[in-house]
């Protein structure tokens, strides 16, 4: 069998698996590159780059108000035996933290899922992020939890996060700003 | 006078004295002895006591003064209708006036008897001779001849003795025009020889005009003609600094954008011509002059064979946009021009403050140079198309959206049937285009995934970690193939606030917390050791990348029987020319892996699972049971023991159940997965509690298979050590 036959195949069986879901590898959280129990979707493998072997998630309030506190709880599961775990939250402009230092240690002895409640305040509706970074022997892992605050649009969100340059020719050129000497 | 007002003087005067001490003094009378019986005024008068003087000028007449009983004092001169007397010069200044106006000054002078006595000053006032003199303009040089379509220098002064109070402003018959502010006559567009003369015009406040003539002889402007546009391309590369591992903006160095495709643009975006930049990143068009044209850089790399490459950066967050510069819109002369381009990083000291065009070109180059280290191995080899996917929106996120930039970490999946590195790109929080063993260390799953063969599920690891063999295979390799591309055995990654946090893995490094074949660390400590010339602890060899993709691109180990782990990739990189066994085994004993074939047979380093070995536990297809465990020691999903290997001999293509029985209490959800020849052919996910069983049609041979725990690879999941029993049956 040829290569390129063995990767259709392999496409074929994976795209079945999958119920052909065109926006599963977009979409679908990094957990689910593993079979899920209820739809077993085997979305494709994506080996990730070195780092501390620690994932996270977060859960949010279901809805986000501006000009008040608000709990953001970040729950750290790491692959070691033993040792320490530091954990920074740095927030990004006009994000506040409350109660916290943005600084925390676990003990990776204790089995199970490390729990960071944080509370969180920002003055004005908009997009926020807090910046996280786990580390653990020597290796970092960093994360993005992206705050809706209020009601958000996604200029809060370009203002946020811009994106540099210009989109030309249709959309499919992005132009930056290049330095030009002409002689 | 009376004798009587004579004899009551003294009195008086002794009483006035008295009066104006009392009130602070009263001026030069209370210090001077006053004469007693000096009633003559003083004798004043001016010489000459007429004077005309004109506006603005001065005129002099002395102030006379006489009293027989001593000094006097000049108390004021004021003068009427405006010009002013001065006592201490004697001189008249007279006011500006514009008809002859009589101004009289008169002085009041007093004795030290306080005598007074006054003289008068009349002075004619006339106004100034009106001013008749033009401003002086001139061009220099006052002839010039000049082609159109270039302008040429002629320097236009204008001077006035009052002062210019209005232009100059030149104005040219038969077309050309001057301009003032650059003192530069820009010709027009002329088929033969024309004359224009330009007249500069500036006047004065009394409306004295002056003139002068620039001639200017206007020529046709030679045809276009080819001339060479040309230029070098370069961009900002940021090293790292070695003793944070973070970035080091201060270090940042102008590297050539090599084998990037350049296009030449009209002003309406259409592509005129296209090259490719050199490996010094120059670049030359042959363009016809009096074009206004720009110069338009890609960030890819398209080359057709031999080695054909095919490599974009596109920003994932904007319909997968390819990355380019561009300069401006600008006219070509009719001699060579160059216009060289530079991607610059954007930072601003502390931050970045502009666009990071240096970014994709970054990307490109990191892999473009390590495109050509395989290709000095392997004269014929072509690159399976891919992306790279770079946004400054690329995040690092707990959920996946590519096209909003949440992609997770730097990672290399396939996507929609497109091998894609995903690059990090959030500024503060994490960015990998300079991180350049990052990238390469990406770049080597994408070589296993397209030029070789790769079974790794993927997901968090590090060298650490005990981890599943594919996965510790796959990550080993791209660490230690980014010492060797690079030529730095010191893996770095920068990440926080100004990229100046970072941290590093010494691939060179032999000692881990524990070694074996679930060991990433293991694996790029013996990857890196076949491949430097630097001897250390049990290693002898020093093969160069050579052998090692030999092994990778081996037939035999594409079509391996058994998982990609590194026991496939010794059994083939032993088949190689010019290694030596003894070798290889010195490095692999180092790291406490002693298992042959891709199968391992005779491993005996369990990781610390006692039931872990074999590492391929053998089915039977007669219904035997083989009893395993999945455990959750070292983690989840892909870590040591989560997953359990097997080998299965299928005698005959046929029907065969696969059923796998979970042994201890609780809830359980079993799944595996066959493979043949690295393809998956059976999937056992259904999702149900405690059983799992399929009926595959398998055709005849070597079969291996994974099963596990489903929720030993489920992140958040309650993991632990589960136990089931196997049994394969042919039908």
């Amino acid at each position: 069998m040829t290569r390129l036959t063995k990767l259709a195949l392999s496409s074929v069986l994976v795209c079945g698996l999958a119920a052909c879901a065109a926006s599963a590898d977009e979409e679908a959280e990094l957990k689910t590159m593993t079979p899920v129990a209820s739809s077993k979707t085997i979305a494709p493998v994506a080996t990730v780059k070195p780092g501390a072997s620690v994932s996270m998630t977060s859960a949010l309030p279901k809805s986000m108000t501006s000009g008040s506190f608000q709990t953001v709880q970040l729950r750290f599961d790491e692959a070691y035996a033993d040792g320490t775990m530091t954990v920074k939250v740095v927030p990004t402009a006009g994000l506040n933290l409350f109660g916290s230092t943005g600084d925390r240690t676990f003990n990776m002895a204790v089995p199970g899922t490390h729990v960071w409640d944080l509370d969180v305040k920002a003055d004005a509706d908009g997009v926020y992020f807090l910046n996280v970074f786990a580390e653990a022997q020597g290796e970092v892992r960093s994360f993005s939890v992206r705050l809706n605050m209020g009601v958000t649009t996604q200029k809060m969100f370009d203002n946020a996060m811009p994106a540099d340059g210009d989109l030309v020719d249709g959309g499919k050129i992005r132009v930056l700003d290049a330095e030009e000497t002409i002689e | 006078m009376t004798y009587l007002k004579t004899s009551y003087l003294p009195a008086l005067s002794i009483a006035s004295a008295l009066l104006l001490s009392a009130c602070g003094g009263g001026g030069g009378g209370s210090s001077t002895p006053t004469p007693r019986g000096d009633t003559t005024p003083p004798t004043v008068s001016f010489s000459p006591a007429t004077l005309t003087v004109q506006s603005g000028e001065t005129g002099t007449s002395t102030l006379n003064r006489f009293d027989a009983g001593g000094s006097t004092t000049i108390l004021s001169v004021n003068c009427t209708n405006g010009g002013s007397y001065n006592t201490f010069n004697s001189r008249f200044t007279a006011a500006t006036v514009s008809q002859n106006t009589t101004s009289i000054c008169t002085a009041n002078v007093r004795d030290t008897a306080n005598n007074t006595a006054t003289a008068t000053l009349t002075v004619t006032m006339t106004p100034a001779p009106d001013d008749t003199t033009n401003p002086v303009l001139s061009f220099s040089p006052a002839t010039v001849t000049v082609q159109s379509g270039d302008t040429v220098a002629s320097t236009l002064s204008a001077t006035d003795d009052v002062g210019i109070t209005s232009g100059p402003t030149v104005t040219c018959t038969n077309g050309g025009s001057f301009d003032v502010s650059t003192n530069r006559f820009v010709p027009a567009n002329v088929s033969t020889n024309t004359e224009s003369v330009c007249t500069a015009t500036a006047s004065d406040a009394a409306g004295n005009t002056g003139t002068a003539t620039l001639t200017a002889t206007m020529t046709p402007a030679p045809a276009a003609m080819d001339v060479t546009l040309s230029g070098k391309l370069t961009y900002d590369r940021v090293p790292f600094n070695p003793a944070t591992s973070g970035l080091n903006y201060a270090g940042t160095v102008r590297l050539p954008i090599r084998q990037a495709p350049v296009q030449l643009l009209d002003a309406s975006g259409t592509v005129l011509q296209s090259t490719v930049s050199d490996d010094s990143g120059d670049y030359s068009f042959t363009v016809q002059s009096q074009q206004d044209v720009r110069v338009r850089v890609r960030s890819e790399v398209q080359r057709s064979g031999p080695n054909e490459i095919d490599m974009k950066v596109v920003d994932n967050t904007s319909s997968d946009a390819l990355y380019a510069i561009q300069g401006a819109v600008s006219a070509v002369p009719n001699n060579d021009q160059t216009r060289n381009l530079h991607a610059a990083s954007g930072w601003g000291g502390s931050s970045y403050t502009s666009t990071r065009a240096a970014a994709p070109f970054a990307l490109l180059d990191t892999l473009y140079g390590t495109l050509e280290e395989f290709i000095a191995i392997d004269a014929d080899i072509n690159f399976p198309a891919f992306n790279v996917l770079w946004s400054t929106r690329n995040r690092s996120s707990t959920t996946i959206n590519v096209a909003d930039g949440a992609i997770g970490t730097s990672s290399f999946t396939v996507s929609n049937g497109t091998p894609v590195l995903r690059i990090l790109g959030d500024a503060g929080n994490d960015t990998d285009e300079y991180d350049v063993h990052v990238v390469v260390h990406e770049f080597g799953h994408y070589f296993e995934n397209q030029l070789s063969r790769s079974d790794s599920i993927g997901g968090q690891h590090s060298a650490s970690n005990r981890l599943d063999a594919r996965v510790a295979f796959g990550e080993g390799w791209g660490n230690a193939l980014s010492g060797m591309i690079l030529d730095d055995p010191f893996y770095r990654d920068s990440f926080g606030a100004a990229q100046a946090s970072g941290f590093s893995i010494d691939v060179e490094n032999n000692t881990y917390t524990s070694t074996g074949w679930y060991s990433e660390g293991s694996v790029q400590s013996i990857l890196y050791d076949l491949f430097d010339s630097t001897d250390d602890g049990a290693d002898t060899a020093s093969y160069g990348l050579g052998p090692i993709y030999g092994a990778f691109t081996d037939p035999d180990y594409e079509s391996t029987e058994a998982f990609t782990t590194i026991f496939a990739f010794l059994e083939a990189l032993e088949n190689q020319s010019g290694i030596t066994a003894s070798e290889i085994t010195a490095l692999t004993a180092a790291q406490n892996i002693n298992g042959t074939t891709g199968f391992a047979i005779g491993e005996t380093n369990d990781g610390g699972i006692a039931d872990i070995l074999p590492v391929y536990e053998t089915l039977q297809t007669n219904g035997t049971a083989v009893a395993f465990c999945s455990v959750d020691n070292f983690g989840f999903y892909n870590k040591h023991g989560n997953r359990r290997y097997f080998q299965i001999e299928i005698p005959s293509a046929g029907n065969y159940e696969f059923s796998m029985v979970q042994t201890t209490t609780g809830t359980g959800d079993p799944d595996f997965l066959v493979y043949k020849d690295g393809v998956r052919v059976g999937v056992g996910g259904s999702g149900v509690n405690r059983t799992e069983t399929q009926t595959f049609t398998l055709a005849a041979g070597t079969h291996v298979m994974e099963a596990y725990a489903f929720r030993n690879i489920e992140t958040g999941a309650t993991t632990g050590d589960i136990c089931y029993n196997f049994t394969v049956e042919a039908q």
